[in-house]
């Protein structure tokens, strides 16, 4: 166990890292678009506003789940206790097979929606209807290139 | 599938959580393999039918499967 928890230990750090360094991009994003340096690329200041409005929104967003994982990263390496929690969540085979068929499942609907909104977009912009058949192939071929990996990984020979 | 794991458990004073603490998986994953709602992996079975010292037969049932 003790091992495990080293290891644990070693990942939550260079998580931390990750969300550390996240979140100052994120910051310095938040800086230069409060002061406009960076603007969106939109001729009417009503939609200009509004999309300016609405990536703050984000930035805001996604700095309060970088700090929310960094909080948790801290606590976890400060206290064995949090630390073993931590693991045994991650490591849970329940919470493996949850994601696994949650992932399984909306990779198909998705491609079955981008498919669908496709159709429906093509009849007002021809941009929104090659975004979204691009969008559905990058996924597809995602998946087929993950399906083979995997399929090769656990895969025996004779 | 069942199992004999809450009798298991009671017999020897025992929560879910220190079960799973001792297993390593969650208080959650114990719920769900006692209720018959998740067949738990071949290791975990494995783990917990070593734990009480027993065979994985002995701890869960595998008549429905073999039915099957």
């Amino acid at each position: 166990m003790e091992k495990k928890l080293e290891r644990m230990r070693a990942t939550l750090r260079r998580r931390l890292a990750f969300f550390a360094m996240g979140s100052g991009c994120i910051l310095l994003l938040a800086v230069l678009a409060s002061t406009w340096t960076l603007s969106p690329l939109v001729g009417d200041t009503h939609y200009a506003d509004f999309f300016a409005g609405f990536q703050m929104g984000m930035l805001f967003g996604l700095e309060l789940v970088a700090i929310f994982f960094v909080v948790r990263y801290l606590l976890a390496l400060r206290d064995d206790a949090r630390l073993t929690a931590l693991l045994l969540e991650e490591q849970d085979e329940r919470t493996q097979y949850v994601e696994q068929m949650a992932g399984r499942y909306s990779w198909r609907w998705m491609t079955i929606l981008l498919l669908a909104a496709a159709v429906v977009a093509g009849y007002f912009s021809i941009g929104a209807f090659v975004a979204l058949i691009c969008a559905a192939l990058a996924e597809a071929l995602l998946t087929g290139i993950l399906r083979f990996h995997f399929n090769r990984q656990t895969g025996g020979t004779d | 599938m069942k199992s004999i794991i809450r009798q298991l458990r009671r017999e020897r004073k025992l929560s879910q959580e220190e079960l799973a603490a001792a297993v390593g998986t969650t208080r959650q994953t114990i719920t769900s393999i006692e209720v018959g709602k998740y067949t738990a992996s071949l290791p975990l079975a494995y783990k917990i039918a070593h734990y009480f010292g027993l065979t994985i037969e002995e701890v869960f049932d595998f008549s429905d499967w073999e039915e099957n």
